[in-house]
Parts: structure tokens; sequence; C-alpha cells
């Protein structure tokens, strides 16, 4: 038993690192950060709560072009979004999406629909610029900004509270 | 037989000590809120809580034959009659003796089993004497009461001379009750028997997890079935084993369930304690009188039944005092006492099952009015209608826009009403129904289940994707032949026993692609009349899979509230189904209308183009590969989907198509490898193969050319027309 504990601890002093230097004292955001062919985008990684691989979507007729359908995870009933339709953003082709990102902010919880999901990272938020003139449309409100690479950070807060992403046809 | 007896009476008395403690600790709350004199406005309703709880105790006493409790309860009640009335104002040596009586119930109510009772008989009727002498305090000069201010004092000196009882065994809450400086609120149960309380959340949790197993159970049962499908002897006695344990297990969670469910029963009384209030007010501003009398208010049911029985409830005791129960003048005249009669009594029908009375003594339902109604409305024609026996009349009530009263009061007359209570009490897996004679007056009878029942639902397939219809709103399924089908204006009608419905088609109520059907079916599709609140309209659906029974579960916080869309459950094998919501759906089906050509009978327009012909998709994404079925069915194409080149191939093998589309990309076996099989099968090799893929080089492109495939569409630049446009040179 000991044995073993000495052995953990040697193993974790060994892979142990200093972490990495965020540019020195600059903030910057953990973020999530997904493709959407063929942007690269990135959300604020406290508002995931898991992510899933998509293998069955049921859709529900009468709703919204941008909800893709629902999905059951674990028994739970999760509704899909696509980012795309709903940013009003310019489709082109037609694209995999077999990922979801699920997000949840209070009571409003539901998956992302994403074509790859390439991890996270800590992302400055100094280095951020305003959306270029061509993102715009209704989805301008719910981009922070871009970076100099291109990946866009979009507001998921706002977006999880949006009065328009709410499906109640009463 | 006499052990079971003896058993269920011990069970009733342990029931009634539980609700005797809630009434008990009600009361002692009521009196310490009372004593600190609060202005009018709030002291009314407080009297009005005490007096209710008073009399509930005395009820439940009765029906366990607790005579001294229920006695001693009758003269509390008294005094809260008269100050009810206001003819009785409380001062604090009225109190003192309340609390000693409370007192007293809560020992009572402790020994209910007892053989040995610490109350005596003597002590039980000088205390009742000195609350009935509390009842004539009116008569008594109004300075008596002022002269009495000590209020702490345990010897009371007035309204009545004799002292209270020193030996009355004082409870541990004795002590602090006469002394109201030191009581604030009451929160412990004087009973401290073997019960424990769990809020209702956390019952909630426990049932929610329980009703989880059901999925289980049901997935179980999928797999069993699945692997009974493969035939290997040394499988066998392994699928019988496991099946064994999947029965064992169903009645172990059907157990499980019924036992939690009977946790959640609540009493009636939760619920009728509410009607004493409304009846007044209602009768007041309808200047009728009316005497109330309620009964059975014991009853338990689940409580969600409670909670959504509540405004079909009231909506019927409105109508009986807005319809029903006639000013007093009318009633004098037809020789009836002046105050109505409104009666609701809960009886326990069967283990399962309860019905709701409400009866008034009014003028009754005018046939008349309602055959007159029906025909305006274009319900019934007054052919049909001097056919219709009572029942049959009575019952159009419950259909949308039928009223028998003439003037659209605040309250009712609309119609709209008793269709909604009709529907509410379906939905909760119940019925209604409604006697009437001229002059005796109206009941409604609403029998409900105990327990809310898991949903039971037919899986329909309607362009190849799956719905649930709740069973309770299916009146039967039939095939109808096309040549059946007449059409009337814009509407296609059946017919069937004599009767006609309008016929939709789902997929169009739903707004979804419908897949043609073709001649070869024989012409024969299925149908399901549909009926909610006595309103039928017949759905085609393209096909009836069988019966499911599951859980209903809310599309998450992003979808509150889809069209038609009641929920979803989900099958044996994860796949999620809408559930659809009858009511909406009807009224979405009454909005569809047909253009129907002369001459043309059928419902089903065929393009005899594209009919026949068939069309692969191999493709491992979810969402691309229900894509290009849709891009591709909406074309009038029939589809088959394969979720890789090996699943391709076997469809090919076994079946015959017109055309591939297949990604590049997939496991087991790629898009190049399927078109490469393909062109080297004998039987396959004339049928054209277009390849859709993310890969975008000239190398790619040569491959997919080299492979055999007739044309390559880069999913970068896909657009619909072009797959469709390709599809059509190919063909």
């Amino acid at each position: 038993m000991k044995n073993e504990d000495q052995i953990l601890r040697q193993r974790a002093i060994k892979v142990a690192g200093i972490p990495k230097e965020t540019t020195s004292k600059e903030e910057t955001l953990r973020v999530v950060e997904f493709m959407l062919i063929p942007e690269k985008y990135c959300i604020d990684s406290s508002y995931v709560t898991e992510v899933l691989p998509l293998k069955e979507i049921t859709t529900i007729p009468g709703t919204p072009q941008f909800v893709m359908g629902v999905m059951n995870a674990r028994g739970k009933i999760i509704s899909i979004v696509n980012l795309k339709s709903f940013l009003n953003l310019k489709e082109s082709g037609i694209t995999e999406l077999n990922k979801i990102i699920v997000v949840k902010h209070g009571k409003m919880e539901f998956g992302i629909v994403a074509d790859a999901i390439n991890g996270t990272h800590e992302l400055p938020l100094s280095g951020l610029s305003p959306p270029p003139v061509t993102i715009h449309g209704i989805g301008a409100e719910y981009i922070k900004g871009v970076t100099t690479e291109g990946l866009i950070l979009l507001e998921i807060s706002a977006i999880l509270s949006s009065e328009s992403i709410i499906v109640n046809q009463k | 037989m006499d052990r079971k007896q003896e058993a269920f009476l011990l069970e009733l008395i342990s029931d009634f000590k539980i609700e005797g403690a809630e009434h008990h600790k009600v009361i002692i709350n009521g009196l310490l809120k009372l004593e600190k004199y609060p202005p009018e406005e709030m002291m009314k309703p407080l009297i009005e809580t005490v007096f209710r709880e008073v009399h509930s105790l005395k009820g439940a006493a009765r029906a366990v034959n607790q005579t001294d409790i229920e006695r001693l309860c009758q003269t509390i009640e008294g005094v809260f009659h008269l100050a009810k009335q206001g003819k009785l104002t409380f001062t604090t040596p009225m109190f003192d003796i309340l609390y000693k009586a409370v007192d007293i119930l809560g020992v009572m109510l402790l020994e209910v089993e007892q053989k040995e009772k610490r109350i005596g008989a003597n002590i039980l009727l000088q205390l009742m004497k000195r609350i009935e002498a509390m009842q004539r305090v009116e008569e008594t000069p109004p300075e008596v009461e002022e002269v009495v201010s000590s209020g702490s004092s345990d010897v009371v000196q007035n309204p009545t001379p004799e002292p209270v009882p020193e030996q009355i065994p004082s409870p541990p809450l004795s002590d602090q009750a006469t002394n109201n400086a030191e009581v604030n609120e009451i929160t412990d149960s004087p009973v401290s028997g073997d019960t424990v309380r769990i809020s209702t959340s956390k019952l909630g949790i426990l049932l929610r997890e329980a009703e989880e197993f059901i999925s289980v159970k049901a997935s179980l049962g999928f797999y069993i079935r699945e692997i009974q499908k493969i035939h290997n002897p040394e499988l066998v006695p392994l699928v019988k084993d496991m099946d064994r344990f999947h029965r064992s297990m169903s009645r172990m969670v059907d157990d499980l369930l019924l036992d939690i469910k009977t946790t959640l029963l609540y009493p009636f009384s939760s619920l009728l304690g509410i009607v004493p209030k409304i009846v007044r007010d209602l009768g007041k501003s309808h200047n009728k009188e009316v005497n109330l009398s309620i009964s059975g208010s014991e009853i338990e049911i689940d409580r969600r039944i409670l909670e959504e029985i509540k405004d079909p409830l009231i909506h019927l005791i409105r109508n009986s005092i807005d319809h029903g129960i006639e000013r007093p003048e009318n009633r004098k005249q037809a020789g009836k006492s002046p105050a109505g009669i409104l009666d609701i009594t809960v009886r326990q029908v069967s283990g399962r099952e309860v019905e709701l009375h409400i009866h008034d003594d009014g003028a009754g339902v005018d046939k008349e009015k309602v055959i007159q109604s029906a025909i305006k409305t274009g319900v019934i024609t007054s052919d049909i209608a001097s056919k219709m026996t009572d029942t049959e009349v009575f019952s159009m009530i419950f259909r949308s826009g039928v009223s028998t009263s003439p003037f659209i009061t605040d309250i009712s007359g609309r119609g709209l009403g008793m269709a909604i209570v009709a529907e509410k009490v379906s939905k909760l897996g119940g019925s209604i129904e409604l006697i009437s004679s001229p002059d005796k007056g109206t009941t409604f009878i609403i029998t409900l289940p105990v327990t809310l029942s898991t949903f039971r639902g037919i899986l329909v397939k309607v362009s190849n994707q799956l719905f649930i219809i709740p069973t309770t709103a299916v009146e039967r399924a039939v095939r109808v032949n096309l040549q059946q089908i007449k059409s009337v204006e814009s509407k296609y009608i059946i017919t069937q026993n004599n009767e006609s419905f309008a016929l939709v088609r789902l997929g169009d109520v739903l707004g979804i692609a419908q897949v043609k059907i073709k001649k070869e079916d024989g012409g024969l599709k299925p149908v399901l009349i549909l009926t909610i609140a006595q309103k039928r309209i017949a759905f085609m659906v393209d096909e009836v899979i069988g019966e499911h029974e599951g859980m209903v579960k809310n599309l998450g916080p992003q979808l509150i509230h889809v069209r038609n869309i009641a929920g979803a459950t989900v099958l044996g094998d994860g796949r999620v189904i809408p559930i659809l919501n009858i009511q909406e759906l009807m009224e979405s089906a009454t909005h569809i209308s047909y253009t129907i050509n002369p001459g043309e009978s059928g419902i089903e327009q065929e393009n005899p183009d594209t009919n026949h012909k068939r069309i692969l998709v191999a493709e491992d994404s979810i969402t691309l590969r229900s894509l290009l079925r849709n891009i591709i069915e909406s074309s009038g194409y029939q589809v088959k989907t394969a979720v890789d080149g090996m699943e391709a191939f076997q469809f090919l093998k076994n079946e015959s198509f017109d055309l591939v589309v297949s990604d590049v990309e997939m496991p087991r076996m790629n898009g190049f490898d399927l078109t490469a099989r393909i062109r080297s099968d004998k039987t396959l090799e004339e049928t054209p193969v277009i390849l859709v893929t993310a890969l975008d080089s000239a190398d790619d492109r040569q491959r997919g050319m080299e492979s055999g495939a007739n044309a390559y569409i880069i999913k970068g630049s896909f657009e619909q027309s072009n797959l469709i446009e390709t599809i059509h040179r190919l063909l």
C-alpha cells in the first residue's frame, strides 16, 4: 500500500510541470473551441456541462429552423440548436455536425451542434477585436470578438438567456 | 376474516392519527395567531381556517368511531361557527379554555389506539360544558368580558363558573400553550408515533426515479427480444434465464412504483377546503342562496390529480350556481326551498377509482337549448337530434361551442368551459358524465384514477418519423381503402359503421413531407379515429407500429411549448419519440384544406416518374443522413439509409435500388470501396453511384472516378438542387 503511494507520488512529481505562463498577468478566459465548418468558434467553458457524440436525433415538427431536434442524454431529453442558423451565419455546403456541446445557464439548457471539438484552452481577452463587418445580421450581438487567428468568441451567456432561442408556441 | 377486518380498522386508525395531528397543528397555530388579535380582515380567514380544521377533524373522527373526539370537536366548532358569523368576540379567558380543549384533543389523538385513556368522561363533559357556555356569551353583558383581562390566569372566572379541572393530564404542549408569550409557532406534531415527515418534493424525486425503472424494464425487454432473434442454441438457456429475470424484475418495479404512489396520496379535504368560500362568494354575487354540503373529503388521491382537478371542479361549481340553482323567487314558485342545495361528494368506487359527484337541485339542463345550440354550431343536424337519447344530448355539453346559456357571463356561457373540463379529466385518465332531470337538478359525475398511471400510446410512422398518440384519444384504428375516401368541398370524408369522419393526413397536419404510397400496397392505408371532448377526426398515417408504455417527458427548457406536441417518451432502444398533443392536433386538423381536382376520389396523388425509384443513401453522420434523406424524399423518391458501406452493400444484395448516394469517409467500408464492390458485382454493376465527400483534392476526385462513381459532389459546395439534378440526370 505504502509502496503504491510512493510510486504514485514519484510519478506525480515526474509529470508535474509549472503551468504555462499565460502571457503574464493578462486576463484570460477558459474556452471550449469547436468547428462549425468553415469557421472556428469558442465559448466560455464555465457554461459547458458536457460534450456528447450525436448518434440519434429526433426532429420535432413545427419548430424553427435553428432547432435541429431533441436527443436522449441518459434518459434526459435535450434539445439541439444549430448555431449557424440561429446566428444567421452563411450556410456553406453540408457538414457532418456530429458533436454536441451541452450548455447550461440557470434553468436554460440545450445542446449546440458542432462539426468537431478542438479542445479547451485559455484565451487572452486583450487580443480580441470587435466582430468584423462580414458577420452581421441578428448574430452580431452574440459575438464577443474575434482573435487575430480568426477564432470567434461567442457570448454564450447571451445566447442562453436570449428570448428568441425559446420556443413557446402558445 | 375477523383478523382482516381488525387489521383494516387499525390501518384506518393509524391514518386518522396522522390526519388528526395535521389538523391539530393547524388549529393550534390558528389559535396562536388569533390570540394576537389581528386586524379584522386577517381575523376572518383565521377563524375560517380553524373552523374548517376542527370540522374536518370531527368528520375524520366520526369515520373511525372516535365519538369523544367527534363530540369535543363539535363543541369547539360551535364556538367558531358563532365567531364566523360575528356573533362572538374572543377574549383571553376564552382562549385559555380553547387551548385546554385543544391540548386535551392532542392527548386524545395520541391515545386513540389505547384502551386506557387518560381523559375520563368526566373531564370531557366539564370541558365541553365550559366551551358551550362560551357560546352563550352574547347574552352576557359586554362589561363582563372587559373585567377579565388578566389573561394568564389559569383559573377562568368568566364566562363560566366551573374551574378548569386540575386533574387534566397535560401533554408537553400544555404549559406553553397557556402562556402565549412563550409560544410562537408549533411545528412539531403531537403524534410521536411511527411517522416521518418528508417534503413532497423529495417524494416527487423518489417517484421520478422509480418511474425511470419503467424505461429500464422496457429496454431490457427490448434487448431480450433482440437476442431471441439470434438463433444460436447456446443462447437459448441464457435467454430463458434472462427472460425469467426480466419478469421478476418487472414485478418488482411495478410493486415499487405502486408503493411510492401510495405515499403520494392526499385527502380531498385539501382541495375541497377552498369550496365553501367560492360558493359563498358566487352565491352572493348571483343573489342566490346556496346550502353547501361536502362529504368524503377524507378520501385520498394522488396529489398531482388533486392539483389538476381544481380548475375543472371550480368550473363545475360555478356552472351549478350560475346555470343550475335558480333565484330564490323562482325556487319558491317551483315549490322548492329558497336556498338551493349544492352537494359535493367524494366516493371511493374501488381501490383504483374515485368518483366526485357535484350535485345541485336546480332547474336541470335544458335539453332543447342544448340541441339548438348544437345545431347552431354545426355539431349535429336537427334530423340526428330527434333520434338522440337524453344521455347523448347531455354529452354534447362537453363539446366545444355548445352552451345552454343565452348570455355570455364572465364565468360561463361560452360553451368552452365544459369542453376544457372534459379534456382535463380525460387527460388524467378519468371520465365525466352528466345526469339531469328538469326541475330536479343536475349531477356531474367525475371518475378519476386514484394514482396517475404511466402513459400509454400508439406508435405510428409518418414520413419515416415516429410519433406517439395517447391511447386514451384513439377511438379505433381501421384500414381504409383509398377508393372509399370521398371528397366534399376541400375536405376528405370517410364512412365507418354509418358514421362519417373528416379525414386528414397526419403528416399534413404536422407539416412534414409525405412519402407517397405505392399502388402495390393494395390501396389500404391505416387510419386512426381520434376523439377528444366528443370531437372526432380520422388521421391517416403510413404505419401503425404498436403500443408503447412509458413516461411523459418534456422537451427541455428551450422547447417550452411546441404546437401539436405534448412532450416525448423514450423507447426501449433509447429513441426519443414525440407525443402528440391531441387537442392542438384536432385544432390544427380543422384548418387543413385540400385542393381536390374534380373527378379525383383518392387522397393520394402519385407522381408516376419518381414513385417507384428507390435510392440508397450510405452516410455515417446522423445529421447528414437525415438531411440527404429529406432532400431526396422531398423530390419524390423512396429512400433507404445505411450507416456505412458495409451495411449499404448488404442492403444492395438483398433489395433492389435504382441509385446509390454515398459518403466517402465511413467506418468498416468507405465510399470508394463500396463503389468498387458495386462495379465488380454482376447484378449491381449498372447501378449509378454518386459520391458525396468532404475530400476535395484532385487525387481524391481521380480516385473516385477510378472506383467507378458516376458523380462526385463536394460537401463544401453542396447545394440541394445540385444533388437532385445529378440524380435526375443519372436515372
